[in-house]
């Protein structure tokens, strides 16, 4: 079934043992997480406690269900996997659904929480301590159930559905937050901001919702962007913008997390969970201008870029300059590549020449900065004279992350720069490059704030870390204000009839 | 113009719910459940006065999830407040800081009802604040936007306040006075009450179809 048959009231037809997997999908995590706490001594074998098993177990479960689906996707078949019940009587709906978009969603989860599971698995001999055991046993479980929960979020095809599975995922965090506290116990603000910042998001996110069922009077999020474009291009604008707040507030709770090493992989996984969610729910409102398949990939990698700056902020902080270099490059180049693939033919390939330029860039440049690293702290060196290895290596990458001539990226950027002349293109590139433009902005303003010193500056790292995010979202907001809009009403008026 | 008397009913709802946000900021830190209940009460006039005024008529199921989240969570959160302060008039959170280890079982209750009346999911009040916001948004104009406004501000101090006395509750040092062990049919209500917030939570179909009935009895709903 299409989205507009969808759209036009047709109920989807799929009510077969599909449905079954999809609630499991989300509640077997989150019993696993009950039968994790209950029994923290219980082993599977000297190296794996049974929490962690649990975990590796039901990300390694998703992860098969959720390749086999996307394997199984064909052009006609969008939904082939698809739960419906009615909840509330007439106002909300219980709805799962496994399309294109948050299968591959889907899949970035996993991975991020398998890396978790794997991180988590505590020293043998530490292990067979009871305290220790117990309070492993609790960490896993209350990862699992954000587990459960991210993945409820994911499936959701419903804006109530949704926004109880975000919501939700709060205590677990939390939880994760009260774990991993040390023995003193005294810091418990930064997890009372986390949650009011994550409230305040969820609330905007609550009147997004509220606003498109008063305007639509459905919360399925295909038929309420399709009805709010037919009635009023205004409305979802707001309905938009609400949401880019919502994620926007989340995004800048999960970024104060990593005020602590502790937290920087939860940090980590919330934040790109959260951008990729906002990029999907941002495709639902704006699918009738969105279906290319193209779409979903560049979608996907703006999440991944925005993510990137984000967390090119955070590696300042913490002072990893050539972390933060090499993120900051790679999104640069993620967001080129978006660019280029929004263009015509010639733009394509400038989009794949970028890609090709970034898969030789990091590389090298990941091993340059390890070893670099690695020889500041060796006795006896200067700092900053790395090896002649690690040298060439920096060298070539930045050679190549630069553009120079003879890098796939000049002739990326040769090819980008010819398809820009075509005019009907000129507003989004534009647009996706005033985005590229705020970000570096907000880059190098972080990057002065971490450098300078403080007198000649007077702001707190954490206002610079908002600052990114407000500046990042202010850019996503500028995309999504004028050109896509405009596009659809043209191409509404052109096709004829909608109106 | 003269308004008509549930948009009188409406529009002091939302100024009782503003007044119990910035008590419940701004008051006695042992009182914040006190400020909670009125605030509830507020947010039930304001539904009932947004379903009578503007023809929104999930404003009457917002308000019945709203008292049914009142009468349950709240007896959960005092009861177990007052166990763990127990005889202490001091008017901060002193009493209960570091109960969560000496009581984990009450601590536990506690949190649970604080995060149903701050409306977090799986609980009663989620739905109540979904179905407000679309009776706000479905209503429009002043009314419904203050409606929208006031239960936001509401929402957002309530969970100020609350994770406050719960991190006090958990993350503070544990008391050096005695503390009176907790009967077991005591910690068997708080189970019950704290499973019952939950059922309502994921199965609200029941209190809304009571809440559509209301609104036919009230002649909010045709």
């Amino acid at each position: 079934m299409n989205p507009i048959s969808h759209a036009a009231g047709v109920q989807p037809e799929q009510f077969s043992s599909a449905v079954v997997w999809l609630n499991w999908l989300v509640l077997l995590p989150m019993l696993a997480a009950g039968v994790a706490a209950a029994y923290p001594r219980f082993r599977v074998s000297a190296h794996w406690p049974a929490a962690a098993c649990h975990l590796a177990v039901w990300v390694a479960v998703v992860s098969a269900v959720t390749a086999a689906a996307l394997l199984a996707f064909t052009p006609d078949a969008a939904w082939p996997l698809t739960a419906d019940y009615r909840w509330t009587g007439y106002l909300f709906q219980f709805r799962l659904r496994l399309d294109r978009f948050n299968s591959v969603l889907l899949l970035l989860l996993c991975w991020q929480f398998a890396i978790l599971a794997l991180g988590s698995r505590p020293d043998a001999r530490a292990a067979s301590q009871n305290g220790i055991a117990r309070r492993h046993a609790r960490e896993a479980s209350a990862t699992m159930l954000a587990f459960g929960c991210c993945t409820g979020a994911l499936l959701a095809a419903d804006l109530v559905a949704f926004l109880m599975f975000w919501m939700a995922l709060a205590l677990p965090v939390a939880a994760l937050l009260v774990f991993a506290q040390p023995e003193g116990r005294e810091a418990g603000r930064p997890i009372i901001v986390h949650l009011l910042l994550h409230a305040l998001g969820s609330l905007a996110m609550l009147a997004c919702f509220a606003f498109t069922w008063a305007q639509t009077g459905t919360t399925d999020p295909f038929a309420a962007g399709m009805s709010l474009l037919l009635r009023d291009v205004a409305a979802l604008r707001w309905a938009a913008v609400l949401l880019v707040v919502g994620f926007g507030c989340t995004i800048c709770a999960s970024a104060l997390l990593a005020t602590r090493p502790a937290f920087l992989a939860l940090c980590a996984v919330l934040m790109t969970t959260a951008a990729g969610l906002l990029m999907r729910y941002l495709h639902l409102l704006f699918w009738p201008y969105a279906l290319e398949p193209i779409a979903v990939v560049v979608l996907w990698l703006c999440a991944i870029a925005a993510c990137g700056f984000v967390g090119a902020g955070l590696a300042l902080r913490t002072g990893h300059f050539a972390l933060a270099m090499l993120v900051c490059a790679a999104a640069c180049y993620v967001l080129f590549a978006v660019a280029g693939s929004a263009a015509a033919e010639r733009g394509a390939h400038a989009a794949l020449a970028y890609l090709l330029g970034l898969g030789v860039s990091l590389p090298l440049l990941a091993p340059a900065a390890g070893l670099l690293r690695f020889e500041a702290r060796r006795p006896g060196r200067e700092p900053g004279r790395g090896s002649a290895l690690s040298r060439t290596l920096g060298l070539a990458a930045v050679f190549s992350l630069a553009s120079a001539p003879g890098t796939p990226a000049f002739g990326g950027g040769l090819l980008l720069a010819r398809s820009l002349a075509r005019p009907q293109l000129a507003p989004l590139v534009v647009a996706m490059a005033s985005v590229a433009g705020l970000l570096v902005c907000a880059f190098q303003m972080v990057h002065r704030v971490r450098w300078l010193p403080p007198s000649e500056i007077g702001w707190s790292d954490r206002t610079a870390v908002l600052t990114i995010a407000a500046v990042a979202a202010a850019g996503v907001l500028a995309w999504l204000w004028v050109p896509p809009i405009a596009h659809a009403a043209a191409h509404l008026k052109g096709v004829g009839g909608w109106r | 113009m003269s308004a008509s008397i549930p948009t009188w009913v409406c529009g002091a709802g939302i100024i009782v719910t503003l007044f119990s946000s910035a008590a419940v900021v701004l008051g006695v830190p042992s009182r914040f459940l006190v400020w909670s209940a009125v605030g509830h009460c507020g947010l039930i006039l304001t539904g009932v006065g947004l379903a009578r005024s503007a023809a929104a008529p999930a404003g009457v199921e917002a308000a019945l999830l709203y008292v049914v989240n009142l009468a349950i969570a709240q007896l959960l959160a005092w009861a177990s407040w007052r166990l763990m302060r127990g005889s202490s008039k001091s008017p901060d959170f002193g009493p209960a800081r570091g109960m969560g280890r000496r009581m984990p079982g009450v601590a536990s209750a506690f949190t649970i009802g604080a995060a149903a009346l701050a409306g977090l999911p799986p609980c009663a009040g989620f739905f109540a604040r979904v179905m407000l916001f679309a009776a706000g948004f479905k209503a429009g104009g002043a009314l419904g936007f203050g409606a929208v406004i006031a239960c936001s501000i509401q929402s957002l101090a309530w969970l100020a306040v609350a994770l406050y006395a719960a991190s006090a509750v958990w993350l503070g040092a544990p008391p050096t006075r005695p503390v009176r062990p907790v009967s077991r049919s005591r910690l068997v209500g708080f189970a019950l009450l704290a499973a019952l917030t939950a059922v309502l939570g994921l199965i609200p179909g029941p209190a809304v179809q009571a809440g559509e009935r209301l609104a036919y009895l009230l002649g909010a709903r045709s």
